[in-house]
């Protein structure tokens, strides 16, 4: 089964250098995130940059938008180029097959987001070398590369479901965004306002202003776990000869 | 006796009230080349995937070399090399990285895939080109290589969905070439359809004729084709004769 999945996940990567068009669109739109995050936000901030929320969403960001390139491309987007058809004709299993893609996705996700973060070191230290190399308060880069992993591992699941359901690549594409990107925005601005209100004193603002971020963050990471398990499994068993067979 | 590669007995599928596929029975022995006949939407498609384990029947039966498409189609996979209505080649990859691909997913070790890869390009004229990508070729170069990468694990058995469907003639003829001399050569069968019914009377030991999922008429060429002149004769007869029946 492993060296099916590996087969796979080479022929995803393969697939991703060869294309030259694909390679510039995925460079554009990945480079100016990884620029944003990993160069000029780390110049910009200073030291906020090692304690505070910007590593942390620059990462969830960037490992969302590479999942959201990668995920329906290779299934959509193979049924779309009518590929898929003979790949199912193969011998590989149908678990090799979707583990295969998702684990292409995942892998360059969390590569991408891991490099950001290196980046980020990189150009803060240089910006405001001290004597010394600092590196991330604790938490914070272990919140940015939790995070980042998990929600990686949420959308490749999701992209799997929303592909499968999918007429094409373009709108798999679509629906995974719109899936990925709205939550965390709204829960963004909905702690925002909490945190405001917060400051202003009262209800449940104020209790949320006595929790403490590591252990929020940890449960927080513990739901998404669970969530993430889920998701993946349920996509597994959704990626069935029979079933997709009738829609190509 | 010759053994038998493939085998179906009342073989059905029904697509919701649709019924695509209805009792075929067919016994086709090892070694020789079958042709599938039958007018676009007859049921053919839908019998290429029931044999690869790709649909499950409605009801009857199908073996193909010797598994139970329902109990290990896994086994059937295993041993047969298929090219469907598409070519199925990646337009990302080259012509060497799509067999290349294939030969990973049989699991031949990488020594034993280049001699091959190398052995099927030679053999189809296109090893000089190995480095392009065949989204730039023509048609039948395509087909070719489609060919070769259904070909790159030595399958026992090779279906083949219109393999010569908008070739040229000369294109056509080196594809049929090749795969009587498949046969010959390793005694792979071959299970194809096509609507050329001059190919299928020359290259098929047998035919049968399908219309609406209904088996209309099975044996050689000959035998199919009875006091008419040729093979189409014979075909648009039987075809015309149960539509209007039906």
């Amino acid at each position: 089964m492993s060296q099916d999945t590996r087969t796979v996940m080479w022929k995803e990567w393969r697939s991703i250098l060869r294309s030259q068009s694909r390679r510039w669109r995925v460079i554009a739109m990945l480079g100016a995130p990884l620029i944003l995050f990993g160069v000029y936000v780390p110049w910009d901030a200073g030291e906020y940059w090692l304690i505070g929320p910007p590593p942390i969403i620059g990462a969830i960001a960037l490992a969302i938008l590479t999942v959201v390139l990668t995920i329906p491309d290779s299934i959509a987007g193979e049924r779309e180029r009518h590929t898929l058809e003979t790949l199912l004709a193969s011998r590989l299993p149908d678990r090799a097959i979707v583990l295969g893609k998702l684990g292409f996705s995942f892998g360059l996700a969390s590569m991408i987001a891991i490099s950001m973060l290196v980046l980020g070191l990189v150009t803060f230290n240089l910006a405001h070398w001290n004597g010394s190399v600092t590196t991330y308060e604790l938490w914070t880069g272990l919140a940015a590369l939790t995070f980042s992993i998990l929600m990686a591992l949420l959308g490749a699941g999701v992209g799997v479901s929303v592909s499968l359901r999918a007429a094409s690549a373009q709108e798999a594409q679509q629906t995974l965004t719109m899936l990925m990107f709205l939550p965390p925005t709204f829960l963004g601005i909905t702690m925002m306002m909490l945190g405001r209100r917060a400051s202003e004193g009262g209800g449940i603002a104020e209790l949320m202003s006595r929790w403490d971020p590591v252990h929020v963050g940890i449960v927080l990471a513990g739901i998404l776990l669970i969530v993430d398990v889920f998701v993946i499994v349920s996509a597994v068993k959704r990626f069935e000869r029979a079933q997709l067979i009738q829609v190509v | 006796m010759a053994e038998t590669a493939i085998q179906t007995r009342d073989l059905t599928r029904d697509f919701e009230s649709v019924r695509a596929l209805d009792s075929l029975t067919l016994e086709i022995p090892a070694g020789s080349i079958f042709g599938f006949l039958g007018p676009n939407g007859a049921g053919k498609t839908t019998t290429i995937r029931l044999l690869l384990g790709l649909l499950s029947p409605s009801s009857g039966t199908a073996c193909v070399l010797g598994s139970d498409t329902t109990v290990d189609p896994a086994a059937i996979r295993q041993r047969t090399g298929a090219l469907l209505d598409h070519t199925g080649l990646y337009e990302r990859l080259t012509a060497e990285e799509n067999l290349e691909f294939y030969g990973r997913v049989w699991q031949l070790d990488a020594n034993a895939r280049r001699k091959r890869i190398q052995e099927l390009l030679e053999r189809i004229g296109l090893w000089e080109r190995r480095s392009e990508r065949p989204i730039e070729w023509s048609r039948g170069m395509r087909q070719q290589l489609a060919l070769a990468r259904a070909l790159v694990h030595s399958p026992d058995l090779l279906i083949l969905d219109e393999p010569t469907a908008g070739l040229d003639v000369l294109a056509a003829e080196t594809v049929r070439e090749r795969l009587a001399a498949l046969v010959a050569d390793r005694g792979t069968t071959v299970f194809l359809t096509t609507h050329n019914m001059v190919e299928a009377e020359r290259l098929c030991d047998e035919v049968a004729v399908i219309n609406s999922g209904c088996l209309l008429a099975h044996g050689t060429p000959v035998q199919v084709r009875g006091e008419h002149d040729d093979l189409e004769s014979a075909f648009l007869a039987l075809v015309r004769t149960a539509r209007a029946e039906s």
